[in-house]
């Protein structure tokens, strides 16, 4: 559950990534994100990224007629899709390492705690 | 499960979307169909690698799912937004504008459409007013109402089609849907009368209205009879002569209904006379009693002088045959007799002994009787 709370906001720079290694049809797409790890991604939550992506221009579709079955519509990356999921990188990378120095168990850390009250005296401090 | 484990996964994979779909019903048509695009063939593939169904969890759940992530606003849960008819019709105007932008040629077609947008406005004034005049029952001559008040009203409807396309004469909101109406309306029996007019056209439907051009009374080859002299056997002219038909309705030329005395024009005189009753039928006022009275025009004055009895051509034609008794003479021999007066005339009637038998025989000859003097002489011709 915690994983598909976290999945939403990176879902987007996913998806893009996974197009732009190759171009995909909606259930290809679940696969390989399921493949590459990220077994809770839901179906339709998928389809309806891939769906906002082209909407916004970020993905463009195709037809591919398929041996014995009803057709299917292919996605590949747009240039503007690229940009965006380099900004997304970009900012995943900023966040992560963000988030894993903060998270991370560091013990010299620890004495700091009483830092708190520090706060609340140099206000007072500052005016007088 | 029991039951649609009976169902190909095609089938069911599509009965999947379809209840996707009802969940997203609110949502533009167009909208859902770019979202469940190729879902059933993805949740076939699914199903054919040994997934079940129930790994997509609840229809309402995934659809609610596939609506968050496409960014798509979440249901109304108070009330199914179904797009009122004015929505619809504003949509479709969007769509089928979208469409006619999207080529060079479309935009063209467009563009050839609109500058003939005021032809469209007069053609709607012609159907509607097409369309008023048949309700309103006008006669229609090869299937085309035609008459003053038809084109008087065809006019208005122009008028009011082309002020109505330019966006005028509208000062209240209904008329805007009035004109809307009216326009479908205008669209749809355009085809109709458009058929009409061609098949009128093509196979005119010609009645000959016989109008009654002609004069109230007599004609001879074309020509009008205004007057009728009739004489007997012996040639000589009658005075006083009633004539019917063989209806027993009473003939006459002229002058019938007529408050007036009515004219004719005498071409051998280069004049015009005025007709009046023949002077015995005066009284009875019977227009049907030859000759007519007739009065000349004055040259110095322009009035109508007094009627006299007209005077025919050949005032004496010779007798048909030998026995035609003369009438004149059996007349003086009558009143000869009685007075004595002309007693040279009398003897010389008295002297042909034809004369009596004649004088019996006068029913075959009353087809001629003459006298002036006795009305009862006067046959009816019949």
């Amino acid at each position: 559950m915690d994983g598909t709370q976290l999945l939403k906001g990176v879902l987007d720079a996913a998806v893009l990534a996974v197009v732009e290694r190759e171009d995909g049809y909606g259930y290809d797409v679940v696969r390989r994100l399921r493949d590459a790890g990220l077994d809770e991604v839901g179906d339709a939550s998928v389809y309806g990224t891939l769906r906002r992506l082209y909407a916004a221009g970020a993905l463009s579709t195709y037809v591919v007629p398929s041996d014995g079955g009803p057709h299917r519509k292919y996605y590949s990356i747009t240039p503007s899709g690229r940009e965006l999921l380099d900004e997304q990188r970009g900012s995943w990378r900023q966040f992560s390492e963000t988030l894993s120095a903060l998270i991370s168990p560091t013990q010299p850390q620890s004495p700091q705690p009483p830092q708190p009250p520090t706060p609340s005296t140099s206000p007072e401090g500052a005016p007088a | 499960m029991n039951v649609s484990a009976a169902l190909t996964n095609a089938e069911r994979a599509e009965a999947f979307t379809a209840e996707v779909r009802s969940h997203l019903s609110d949502l533009p048509t167009e909208e859902v169909d770019e979202l469940l695009d190729g879902l059933g063939a993805d949740i076939t593939e699914r199903l054919s690698e040994g997934d079940s169904l129930d790994s997509l969890g609840d229809a309402a759940h995934y659809a609610e799912e596939l609506r968050q992530a496409a960014g798509l606003p979440a249901r109304a849960t108070t009330k199914p937004t179904k797009p009122t008819a004015a929505e619809r019709a504003e949509r479709l105007k969007q769509r089928g504008a979208e469409w006619l932008d999207a080529t060079p040629g479309r935009q063209g077609f467009r563009d050839l459409m609109v500058s003939l947008r005021p032809a469209w406005w007069v053609l709607r004034g012609v159907v509607g007013a097409w369309a008023a005049l048949l309700l309103l029952r006008h006669p229609l001559i090869n299937g085309v109402p035609v008459s003053l008040g038809a084109a008087a009203l065809t006019l208005a409807f122009i008028a009011v089609s082309v002020q109505w396309g330019r966006g005028r004469w509208l000062p209240r909101q209904w008329l805007a849907r009035v004109r809307d109406v009216a326009n479908v309306v205008a669209v749809i029996l355009t085809l109709p009368f458009l058929v009409t007019t061609w098949v009128n056209a093509s196979t005119p439907n010609v009645e000959y209205v016989v109008d009654d051009l002609s004069y109230q009374g007599l004609a001879f080859n074309g020509g009008e009879v205004t007057n009728i002299y009739a004489y007997d056997c012996a040639g000589n002219l009658l005075d006083a002569v009633r004539l019917y038909d063989q209806n027993g309705k009473p003939i006459t030329t002229m002058g019938e209904d007529q408050p007036t005395p009515p004219d004719s024009w005498v071409q051998g005189e280069d004049r015009n006379y005025a007709h009046s009753f023949n002077p015995i039928a005066r009284d009875a006022e019977a227009w049907n009693v030859f000759p007519l009275g007739s009065a000349r025009y004055s040259d110095v004055t322009g009035e109508a002088g007094t009627p006299a009895a007209a005077k025919p051509e050949k005032t004496e034609l010779p007798p048909l045959s030998r026995d035609c008794v003369d009438p004149a003479a059996s007349a003086d021999e009558a009143s000869g007799g009685a007075s004595g007066e002309k007693p040279g005339d009398d003897g010389a009637a008295g002297d042909e002994p034809a004369t009596d038998g004649n004088a019996d025989a006068t029913p075959g000859g009353a087809s001629v009787s003459t006298t002036p003097a006795t009305p009862a002489n006067q046959l009816a011709a019949r």
